[in-house]
């Protein structure tokens, strides 16, 4: 269990944060997801670095990507972009090869994650010593703006079908917005075979398995683009399909 | 043990201990009561259960918090941003100002 804790912290200085971002088709959102970003570590005084893993954008993503580049330098703006669309996995086994940061943010580029609360991961982490501290829109005062009753209803359903069957000991596991030990990022992506809402929700359901703690901080999930995917039949399909293989595998 | 496993055990263990009860098979001359009690049990179950899940879902909903502050921030911040980036040379064709609101 000791090589859990991880190699001993010789103080703040040494922590450095590396946030993924994959992005497709951001072009407008990522100078803003970006500017918050720089504005909230800076603040907070943290080491850090931005890793744009664009898919082969359509819309100009890596141009506006170049630009930031410049704008704040190519030690804080990493560009490690793919030719095409390629899944959120292998985005995240990419980005952290060329992550030097010994902890890990991963979120959405979209706004729906405020990087105003990874001061907030990062105090929560180091209180309760986590590997990995996971954003939840279910507890304390975590929420979510800009969904309708039908939404709410098929989260909080889904939610607690999955505290049921998994009983995963963590409240949100569909979210994205996490902060991971790089290690224990590396070692969980591995293991993870599906795809989708429960690609988030294997790695916490493996991380239990293997030992790892994780802790929580509420966050408010704004969704400015629900009115543009619906959640339809067949996402929640496939999302009962992956549960029942969890259930069944782990 | 995986999660089907364990229900597997656990829905067994309780199977059993529900037919010892109700069908006497062990022949321990249990009072009726205890009989008449256990035969409808599993069905009371899973009645209470289906009763608690629409309550538990039902109570989520209708807590589940509405982040109006987060959403009207983060409408001041993407202003701010946009100007800030355009002071330091950041050419961006348009970009989106509001938060779109659902119905």
């Amino acid at each position: 269990m000791a090589s859990r804790r991880g190699n001993a912290k010789t103080g703040e200085q040494a922590d450095k944060y590396s946030v993924l971002l994959p992005t497709y088709n951001e072009r407008e959102n990522l100078p803003l997801i970006v500017w918050l970003l720089v504005k909230y570590f800076g603040e907070s005084g943290y080491n850090y670095e931005i890793i744009v893993i664009d898919d082969g954008s359509p819309d100009g993503t890596l141009q506006i990507a170049e630009q930031l580049q410049k704008i704040y330098g190519a030690d804080k703006i990493l560009l490690r972009p793919r030719a095409k669309k390629l899944g959120l996995g292998t985005a995240y086994i990419h980005g952290i090869k060329h992550a030097s940061g010994n902890f890990i943010i991963i979120m959405d580029a979209d706004l729906s994650h405020h990087p105003k609360f990874i001061p907030q991961f990062i105090e929560k982490r180091k209180e309760g010593g986590y590997d990995l501290v996971s954003g939840t829109r279910y507890r304390g005062d975590g929420g979510v703006y800009g969904w309708d009753l039908r939404r709410k209803l098929i989260s909080r359903g889904a939610n607690f079908i999955t505290q049921v069957l998994l009983r995963p000991g963590a409240s949100d596991l569909t979210g994205s917005f996490r902060l991971y030990k790089t290690e224990v990022l590396e070692k969980l992506v591995e293991q993870c075979v599906s795809k989708g809402y429960v690609f988030q929700m294997e790695m916490i359901v493996r991380a239990r398995q293997l030992g790892y703690t994780v802790g929580e901080v509420p966050i408010s999930f704004v969704d400015r683009v629900y009115g543009e995917s619906k959640l339809g039949g067949n996402e929640i399909v496939s999302f009962l399909k992956g549960l029942l293989t969890l259930f069944a595998t782990t | 043990m995986t999660k089907l496993l364990e229900w597997l055990l656990g829905v067994s263990l309780i199977g059993v201990a529900w037919g010892l009860v109700t069908f006497d098979l062990l022949d321990l001359q249990l009072p009726p009561q205890y009989r008449e009690l256990a035969w409808p049990m599993p069905v009371y179950l899973l009645v209470a259960f289906g009763c608690y899940s629409l309550a538990a879902v039902g109570y989520r909903v209708a807590t589940f918090n509405d982040c109006e502050d987060a959403a009207k921030e983060l409408q001041a911040q993407i202003k701010e941003a946009k100007e800030d980036l355009k002071k330091k040379g950041l050419k961006m064709n348009h970009i989106s100002l509001e938060v779109s609101h659902v119905h």
